[in-house]
């Protein structure tokens, strides 16, 4: 967990970069820093392990006041990745990931089987990879090590500043999937700073939109989405925020609001399965000339069908402007 | 021509002395301004007013004739009966080499990846491991390029102090001035050639051998 308290950062000339930010990341979830540039939330984020220091107010992270630990000691046991990888050049790509761990002094075999681990985690081949050097991978690879080297010792905290910002749209899409996935097995708390809507609402189980330094609001993307506290957040997540929150419901959260129509048809061309997200579901129904989907249970049962208009009136129902 | 491959053949063991002596001087004289020249390099990046001064202080000593600093540093060094000879020869090229040296290493070790010195900050590693293990490796082969060119201008400066009796192959070159034996000032002037692009490539060997294999 990680807990902010009234923190505040005011440089050189009086300039207030981050201003009276109070929030709490609980433990085991993500939490995106969003904001235009400027807006301070690498600076909040920098706080937090020390890189920069804080003017005024506390931060915790479970339970422990940064400030009464040693700013080392602290950096080791936060993880921390940054956009361009920051990978070491002289380093192998082994030595790369182990560095934490060999600067803690862990023994050889300790830390090789936790190299070994990290890469299957990150889906890399440990041995192909080993002895390799940073500039030999491609982007993405890079990043997916610059992970690695994050969690090398199993840090509960990471903090990670705009870490697929330099990739390409496809990988990207590909890498934020993979750390999902790889987040839902190690359940870290961590910190993610984006200036992406898209990404925020993708990684996000909850969302601070900042503006100047202040903090305009902290909630989970699809409270964002449905209501935005002010103007600045409204536009912000922008006009088709709607349509962005497609993407955080699925079928099963449809059927909960709506009492299912029972299967009139006896053949459909598109299914369905409860999970799948409203976003794809409407994708279906706009490329095909069907008005229907027919949705089906774990053992391809028909539960019942959906229309447009049913995920637009959930949608109406869901994102009124409070 | 061939009278100077005469020469050397006939002298040969007198010219392998003076090419060792030369050596020596040279190497203890670059090995002692690498000990002083890179630590202050690095010290300098973390304060870039006083690096401006130091830099221009250097370029200055450069800029003085190697044989008139020989000749300020005779009344200086005669109090300790040290006036000609290794002593003064082996000051003017550590102070000749701070200059590549101090300014290669700042240079190298200022140009290093913000992002990677970042880096090593936030995953908790101390100035020193951070030097190192990050910013020394990274910046190695600037570094070296200045030791190199340090190496090259002292074994050339090398050769003129001879004239004030710190042996080494301006000593052929100097007596065969004065005997106006043309032969005796080619083979020094080819001992110097041969010694400086000797020291040059092997030192450029180490510098790829140290190198990380992403520069």
């Amino acid at each position: 967990m990680i807990e902010f308290d009234n923190v505040t950062k005011i440089y050189k000339g009086n300039i207030k970069a981050v201003d009276q930010v109070s929030l709490t990341v609980p433990q085991g979830s993500v939490a995106v820093f969003l904001g235009p540039s400027g807006c301070g939330k690498t600076t909040l984020l920098r706080m937090v392990n020390r890189l920069v220091p804080i003017t005024d107010g506390n931060i915790t992270v479970n339970g422990m006041d940064t400030k009464s630990l040693n700013e080392i000691e602290l950096r080791r046991k936060i993880g921390y990745v940054i956009q361009s990888n920051g990978l070491f050049p002289n380093m192998t790509i082994e030595q790369n990931v182990t560095i934490v761990p060999n600067l803690l002094g862990w023994d050889r075999v300790k830390q090789r089987d936790r190299f070994n681990y990290l890469m299957d985690l990150v889906g890399m081949e440990p041995d192909q990879f080993r002895n390799r050097y940073p500039h030999e991978l491609s982007g993405g690879q890079q990043q997916r090590v610059g992970i690695a080297r994050a969690m090398a010792a199993d840090p509960p905290v990471m903090l990670m500043d705009e870490p697929f910002g330099a990739l390409d749209p496809i990988i990207r899409t590909h890498i934020q999937k993979e750390f999902l996935q790889i987040q839902q097995e190690v359940q870290k708390t961590i910190l993610f700073v984006s200036h992406d809507i898209d990404e925020a609402i993708k990684m996000g189980d909850r969302i601070a939109i900042f503006k100047d330094g202040s903090l305009m609001q902290y909630d989970a993307p699809t409270e964002l989405l449905a209501q935005p506290k002010n103007q600045f957040v409204q536009d912000f997540v922008g006009t088709d925020r709607s349509i962005k929150s497609l993407s955080l419901y699925t079928v099963a959260d449809l059927l909960e609001y709506k009492k299912p129509k029972p299967v009139k048809k006896s053949s459909f061309n598109l299914k369905v399965d409860l999970d799948t997200s409203l976003r794809e579901a409407m994708a279906m129904l706009f490329n095909e000339t069907e008005q229907e989907l027919l949705v089906v249970d774990k053992n391809n049962q028909p539960i019942c069908e959906v229309t447009i208009t049913d995920v637009q009136q959930y949608l109406q129902e869901n994102t009124q402007t409070a | 021509m061939w009278s100077v491959f005469e020469y050397m053949s006939h002298n040969w063991s007198q010219i392998v002395d003076l090419t060792i002596e030369h050596f020596q001087l040279v190497g203890s004289a670059v090995a002692i301004a690498i000990l002083i020249g890179v630590p202050i390099g690095i010290y300098l990046t973390t304060n870039k007013a006083l690096a401006e001064s130091v830099l221009q202080i250097c370029s200055i000593i450069m800029t003085i004739p190697s044989i008139a600093l020989f000749g300020l540093m005779i009344p200086i060094l005669s109090i300790i009966n040290q006036g000609i000879g290794f002593v003064p020869a082996f000051i003017a090229l550590v102070l000749y080499s701070q200059l590549p040296i101090i300014r290669n290493t700042y240079v190298a070790i200022s140009d290093v990846d913000p992002a990677i010195r970042d880096a090593a900050k936030g995953i908790g590693m101390t100035t020193w491991q951070r030097l190192m293990k990050v910013e020394i490796p990274n910046a190695f082969p600037v570094i070296m390029a200045g030791v190199r060119t340090a190496v090259v201008l002292s074994i050339g400066i090398g050769a003129i102090a001879a004239f004030i009796g710190a042996g080494g192959l301006g000593v052929l070159i100097d007596q065969g001035i004065s005997r106006t034996n043309r032969d005796m000032v080619i083979a020094g002037a080819i001992g110097v050639s041969i010694l400086s692009i000797f020291a040059d490539t092997s030192l450029g060997f180490i510098q790829k051998r140290f190198t990380p294999k992403s520069a």
